[in-house]
């Protein structure tokens, strides 16, 4: 089943001039985030310099397996030289970076212009 | 005290998202604001995700029962599960670090709410999230 209340999170990657942009739309969590750490890392994989953008304007919810992917996909990035940064960062999703006391880890920009820019 | 809200799911990750709508209707009715909503929710949906991977080991097959109650001024969500004993209130309280992959959950469930408890009550764990309500709805 992909709709409806189990529905995935859905993911949509695209080349941009300034790097590669993930954008999410959906709850990342248990179920979820393991599509997302694949599509991260899949990214990175055999290239260094990449920039990713990671748009989370359509993510309401992440959990601590969400936060997991993203710690990882930014350790994997500055092991290759790249960069990952996060844009459009929702009320939850900033709350649970927050408190786990990861916000300041990230480059976090209010738009994903501006995050392929920077 | 009876539950106001209870419900039973199986222990598989396509139910967190259920789950959570259920307990953030909750504390709408309750008069949660948006910030103290969403870490209820968190806390219960990282609860949950601790059952299935520690306490049911994977298991999608096995029961969860979610169980919302007021009690006074306070909002309890109660989840039991018939899985390996799992106490997360029992592992030392560690600030989330980068490199440590692990931990931050229980932090989150720990953070999000004002009380936690664990119990072991025959095959059951029983584990209660409990968060005071809103000042201007506890008056009511």
């Amino acid at each position: 089943m992909t709709g409806g209340v189990a529905k995935a999170v859905e993911i949509e990657i695209w080349q941009a001039a300034g790097g590669t942009v993930i954008r999410l739309a959906g709850d990342v969590d248990m179920a979820s985030s393991p599509v997302l750490r694949q599509a991260i890392l899949d990214l990175l994989r055999d290239r260094s310099g990449t920039t990713i953008v990671v748009n989370m304007g359509g993510v309401e919810y992440i959990d601590s397996s969400g936060v997991a992917s993203l710690v990882e996909g930014l350790q994997q990035a500055r092991r290759s030289r790249g960069k990952l940064r996060l844009a459009c960062l929702n009320d939850g999703p900033r709350d649970v970076l927050e408190l786990t006391r990861l916000l300041d880890l990230f480059e976090v920009h209010a738009t994903e212009a501006g995050a392929l820019e920077s | 005290m009876a539950a106001e809200v209870d419900v039973r799911i199986a222990s598989d990750p396509r139910w967190l998202r259920l789950a959570r709508i259920v307990v953030e209707g909750c504390c709408r009715e309750f008069e949660f604001g948006d910030t103290e909503s969403r870490a209820m929710v968190s806390a219960l949906d990282e609860a949950l995700s601790n059952v299935i991977r520690h306490a049911y080991r994977g298991d999608t097959t096995r029961p969860i029962r979610i169980a919302c109650r007021l009690d006074g001024d306070v909002f309890e969500v109660e989840v039991s599960d018939q899985g390996h004993e799992f106490d997360p209130v029992a592992h030392p309280l560690q600030p989330p670090d980068e490199l440590r992959s692990g931990g931050r959950g229980i932090f989150l469930i720990r953070s999000s709410v004002d009380e936690c408890d664990y119990a072991r009550d025959g095959e059951w764990n029983r584990l209660r999230l409990r968060k005071r309500l809103p000042r201007h709805a506890a008056k009511r």
